[in-house]
């Protein structure tokens, strides 16, 4: 019988250490939660994931119509977020009755178990990007970037096995097929703004709206986060989920690359303190500063700077036709 | 519970207005409906006769009215309005209030949104309950992207400490963002709506095929007629809109698709019957009235264009004053007459 619960991840060789620091911090606190891996653009460097324990899903091995098509139209990022429901339902078919998908540019930081049980209880689980409180204190260059990127945060969704959900993956599968990267004028943002409507497709939607979880650069203005005992807390609840979203420890100064010009050190001690330790554990995952070799990717990926290219110089007319 | 429905319409959409409210008189005899009329006040607009009672923009408080009135056009303040409106009616006194928009006919009694209000603070329909099917399916589901996942054209709030916030962060958004930029993610009052089930803990999301079938949906509705009854996927029909129908090209579903109402199945006599009742309410007469803050007070015509400057002039605008008074060196039509000579090229009294 397998596990109930299963977490997922989807990473380019790019992100292998910030993925490796992902999994060791959810080993911490679920050490029997299996976590599968979707590395796209490498096989050598596979092997420290699997000594996290992690279970490495071949892309090949994923039920993903036209992926070939995928691989030539798509980059790194765009495939990571487009493979999202495939490889969702890749870890329901092996079993496991709920999967939750966490960015490989997070730490789990106190138990997610409040998180897990109602990822299990309902069809779909979403986070908003943004809390109540921001109706009192409005953010507005947040909201114009929201209006663009989608309301929920596709760093962080659970979903539980039943016909609702599998319907709902099949459908964003398919958008994402062909429909997975920017394009704000034609309601495109990645996989990301496809979630949008779940409100209305899924019945059994669950928004988590704990203050400490998949928090991120997009919830510090309304969440107090301290720190007490080597421990982090938002809003007086354990910090369970940081998402580490635009962060690039080769520029730790600056919180993200989606806000230019904010300074970790404006966050207060806390926050600054937990930006501090991530920069820590992805060295200790692996990460130096210019170790970034590019994304490793075969020549198949490549191709798709080209498609990209023509898609900037010719419009929108042009990469359909190549989408095809 | 006390409650009222609420609708906005300018003099030349006063007809559409009559409809919505006759067509909700049918259900709920005794419940109050309102009729923002979001334009100046008008003799043949709002007599004992209607079918609504008249509001008047000035009634709302909306802060700065003068420069609200003339950021806009005339839908565009139609539109702004709402939730100025929907916050209006909760301060007088209403438990619950139900927003239904121009180009609206209401087919059944409205009890289940009713019901949902008691558990929740704001209801609302998405225009999507399903992936959409058919030709056009993904187009389709773009322009909701686009245009807002919820439609703007039934909305729901009870009288409490959390629906109060929501409409005051909704207002700020309104008062000066109400418009028509996709490229960056604006669609009207519409598109903010997609906040709402972030900000408000007990929203509601209505997914009951027969509430505010529109164009949108129309291919997955399955629409039925029988002795009638007007069903969608076989649940009653209560709520149907008619967003850019046009009753002087009635063949034409919306001024949004090339869809042919003969091509829509048994809707096409829904379409019929809101057509009749259009007549009925007069809207050949209504149609040609004027829209009284398309004019500076001098009677010259407002270009578009000028309101775009306005806008983008941001709280400088205090300076001016009224922007329709053009009297005096520091009215904004001196103003724009000295910076923008070429926009009132041309503008003649209306």
């Amino acid at each position: 019988m397998a596990e109930p619960l299963a977490v997922l991840t989807i990473a380019g060789a790019n992100y292998l250490p910030q993925t490796a620091a992902m999994a060791a911090s959810l080993r911490r606190f679920h050490p029997d939660v299996p976590l599968y891996a979707v590395l796209v653009g490498t096989q050598t460097d596979a092997p420290p994931l699997e000594w996290l324990g992690a279970r490495v899903l071949a892309l090949g091995g994923l039920r993903v119509e036209g992926l070939r098509g995928m691989m030539l139209r798509y980059d790194c990022k765009e495939l990571c977020a487009a493979l999202k429901p495939a490889a969702l339902l890749a870890v329901l078919d092996a079993g496991h009755r709920t999967a939750v998908f966490i960015d490989p540019d997070t730490l789990v930081l106190a138990s997610l178990e409040p998180c897990f049980r109602a990822a299990a209880a309902h069809s779909l689980l979403l986070t908003p990007h943004v809390v109540p409180k921001a109706a009192l204190d409005p953010d507005e260059e947040l909201e114009r970037a929201l209006l663009m990127a989608g309301l929920f945060n596709g760093g962080f969704l659970g979903v539980s096995d039943c016909a609702e959900t599998r319907a709902f993956l099949h459908w964003w599968a398919e958008r994402l097929r062909t429909h997975c990267y920017e394009d704000v004028a034609a309601g495109i943002h990645f996989d990301q703004r496809w979630l949008d409507l779940a409100p209305g497709f899924v019945g059994d939607l669950h928004l988590c709206r704990h203050a400490g979880c998949n928090a991120a650069y997009w919830r510090l203005r309304w969440i107090r986060l301290e720190e007490r005992g080597g421990a982090f807390y938002a809003d007086g609840e354990p910090l369970r989920l940081f998402h580490f979203s635009g962060y690039d420890p080769a520029a730790p100064e600056w919180v993200t690359r989606f806000r230019p010009g904010w300074r970790v050190e404006e966050l207060g001690e806390a926050a600054a303190a937990l930006f501090r330790q991530y920069r820590e554990r992805l060295r200790e995952a692996g990460w130096r500063p210019g170790a970034e070799r590019g994304t490793g990717l075969p020549e198949t990926y490549k191709a798709a700077r080209f498609v990209r290219r023509a898609r900037a110089r010719a419009g929108a007319a042009v990469a359909e036709l190549m989408r095809r | 519970m006390r409650w009222a429905a609420v609708t906005i319409a300018s003099r030349r959409r006063a007809a559409l207005a009559r409809a919505t409210a006759r067509s909700f008189r049918e259900h709920h005899p005794d419940v109050p409906f309102w009729m923002l009329l979001a334009d100046g006040a008008h003799e043949g607009i709002g007599g004992t006769a209607e079918p609504f009672s008249l509001v008047l923009l000035q009634e709302l408080g909306i802060p700065d009215e003068a420069q609200f009135r003339f950021r806009y056009t005339e839908m565009e303040l139609s539109y702004a309005a709402t939730p100025f409106l929907i916050a209006h009616a909760l301060r007088n006194g209403f438990d619950a209030v139900l927003f239904l928009k121009q180009e609206t006919l209401v087919l059944g009694p409205l009890d289940p949104l009713l019901e949902m209000l008691e558990r929740h603070s704001v209801i609302l329909t998405p225009h999507l309950l399903e992936p959409a099917a058919g030709p056009g399916a993904l187009e389709r589901e773009r322009n909701v992207l686009r245009a807002g996942v919820f439609n703007g054209g039934v909305l729901g709030f009870s009288r409490c400490a959390e629906s109060s916030q929501v409409l005051e962060w909704w207002q700020q958004k309104t008062q000066r963002l109400c418009l028509l930029d996709v490229e960056h993610g604006l669609h009207y009052e519409q598109r903010w709506l997609d906040f709402l089930p972030g900000l408000a803990r007990r929203c509601g999301i209505v997914r009951d095929p027969g509430v505010n079938v529109g164009h949108w949906n129309l291919p997955e509705r399955r629409i039925e007629v029988r002795e009638g009854r007007v069903t969608a996927c076989g649940r009653p029909c209560r709520v149907f809109r008619f967003s850019g129908y046009d009753p002087g090209h009635p063949e034409r579903v919306t001024r949004y698709s090339v869809m042919r109402v003969e091509e829509t199945g048994a809707a096409a006599e829904v379409f019929a019957r809101y057509q009749s009742l259009l007549e009925e309410c007069g809207w050949r007469e209504t149609r040609g009235l004027p829209y009284a803050w398309d004019f500076f007070d001098d009677g010259v015509r407002i270009p578009s264009e000028a309101r775009r400057v306005y806008r983008e002039l941001g709280d400088e605008v205090r300076r001016f004053g009224d922007p329709f008074c053009t009297r005096g060196r520091n009215s904004f039509r001196a103003w724009l007459g000295r910076t923008h000579p070429e926009l009132m090229e041309g503008e003649r009294r209306g």
